[in-house]
């Protein structure tokens, strides 16, 4: 608010599109749901941490999926994990993100062959926004994919009518 | 070259030239070996002259250690150190159960309960000045053998075939009267269970192994057990070794294995309602679970 400090002598009055509004409100505050599932949650809360500090992008963590409204999957998905998995993002208030972290979130990682019980990527039971790589990604590579959530987020049109 | 090396040069020369090739070749030192080699060849040629027998005092010394001592003896010559303050050459006695016994047998005397032995004839000369020497004369005994032994003569019966040095396979029938009796029996006293696994063999054998070990004579038993595929049933000692209750049912989760007895024998790790043995040489892997399929190639994998 550096720009506008001072002034204004009045009330004031600023014109803007009401999307952009409201992508530029949800863009800088996708609380994300706070869990992890294997290694790759170690670098979440790396992440999380003050050297990387992912609240200065808006990021905050919360634990109820009822407030989240990004779910970052931080790790293997198991077959016993992947049913619960779905049961969160179901849980989870509408607009929803989510971003697979790590190999084993986006393509079953070391176990796309041979691990009978890996789901071979979290996008087999819910739709992700974004993938990050890595194994495990570090903080800086999930900070550029939460970034890039946030650009996908500031160009949707949540109030444009779909056209058939 | 040090002196020691070339000490055993000489020695390994003079060896080589009287027949005994093997303790040349047997010898680990890489320079050492070849030039005592190369010597031999020239000592044969006659360009150099055999070298003297070196005299090693590592030798002198271990002469004067009497060759065996049997149990009895070496527990009475350790009662009668401890007796006489000397705990330090009791604690580094090597042979666990000797040294389980001798301090019992120091507790005994102390109480009265127990006379104080005599000391063995053939050692008290030499006791003096030697203690850490005839003390090290009982590492050759392996304990394993002993636990063997007993285990022979109290289960004839239960011995499997396949038993060799470092392990003991046992038919399943009679397990836990084993596992109770390895537990409590005061010689043996296996009051750890340190690890349960099981294997697929193939060919229709599944096998359970059982690591014990004493925390009080600090010896150890490896145990096998081998059943068929189609009857895997082996008694669980889930109460014998109450650790034993989380290792089972891993096994169980991952082998099939169904330790009858049991008080709690759900799997542990995969969900229950999950088919089939994933550990199993045949194990087929499900092709959807409520519902996920599962992909074997998912598109844009080669």
């Amino acid at each position: 608010m550096g720009l506008l400090t001072n002034k204004f002598a009045e009330d004031n009055v600023i014109v803007a599109k009401l999307e952009k509004l409201l992508n530029w409100s949800r863009s800088t505050s996708p609380w994300f749901f706070q869990f992890g599932t294997a290694c790759c949650a170690i670098e979440m809360m790396a992440a999380a941490a003050p050297r990387h500090d992912i609240k200065r992008i808006g990021f905050i963590p919360r634990s109820s999926p009822r407030q989240a409204d990004v779910m970052i999957v931080a790790g293997t998905v198991t077959m016993k994990m992947a049913i619960r998995v779905k049961k969160l993002y179901e849980q989870m208030a509408d607009p929803k993100y989510v971003v697979a972290m790590g190999s084993c979130a986006t393509s079953g990682g070391p176990y796309w062959q041979h691990g009978y019980h890996v789901l071979k990527g979290v996008d087999i039971v819910i739709p992700v926004d974004v993938y990050v790589p890595g194994c495990p990604p570090r903080p800086e590579s999930l900070i550029e994919g939460l970034l890039k959530l946030e650009e996908q987020i500031l160009e949707e049109r949540p109030l444009t009518r779909k056209m058939a | 070259m040090s002196q020691e090396q070339e000490i055993l040069i000489a020695k390994l020369v003079n060896k080589g030239l009287d027949g005994d090739m093997d303790s040349v070749n047997a010898c680990e030192d890489r320079i050492v070996r070849g030039k005592a080699k190369a010597m031999i060849m020239k000592v044969k040629k006659g360009t150099v002259e055999r070298p003297p027998v070196p005299v090693s005092p590592g030798e002198e010394s271990s002469s004067k250690v009497p060759d065996s001592l049997s149990k009895d003896d070496m527990i009475a010559l350790l009662v009668n150190k401890g007796l006489d303050g000397d705990m330090d050459s009791v604690n580094a006695c090597d042979d666990r159960i000797v040294r389980g016994k001798a301090k019992a047998m120091i507790v005994k005397v102390k109480k009265g309960t127990a006379e104080r032995p005599e000391m063995p004839l053939e050692i008290t000369e030499s006791t003096e000045d030697n203690s850490q020497n005839d003390i090290k004369v009982e590492k050759v005994q392996d304990p394993f053998q002993e636990i063997k032994k007993m285990i022979e003569e109290k289960f004839p019966d239960d011995i499997d075939e396949g038993s060799e040095d470092k392990y003991i396979y046992f038919k399943p029938d009679n397990w836990l009267n084993i596992a109770k009796w390895l537990f409590s029996d005061t010689s043996l006293l296996f009051n750890s269970l340190q690890c349960q696994m099981g294997i697929d063999m193939g060919e229709d054998i599944l096998e359970s192994r059982y690591n014990l070990h004493s925390m009080k004579h600090d010896h150890y038993l490896e145990v096998r057990i081998r059943v068929p595929r189609s009857n895997a049933k082996i008694p669980s000692v889930e109460q014998v070794w109450r650790i034993a209750d989380w290792f089972e049912r891993e096994t169980y989760d991952m082998l099939g294995i169904e330790y009858s007895g049991h008080r709690d024998l759900r799997r542990i790790l995969l969900p229950s309602d999950w088919e089939g043995w994933p550990l199993r040489k045949d194990y087929q892997e499900p092709e959807t679970y409520h519902g996920i399929v599962v992909p074997k190639m998912k598109e844009g994998w080669d």
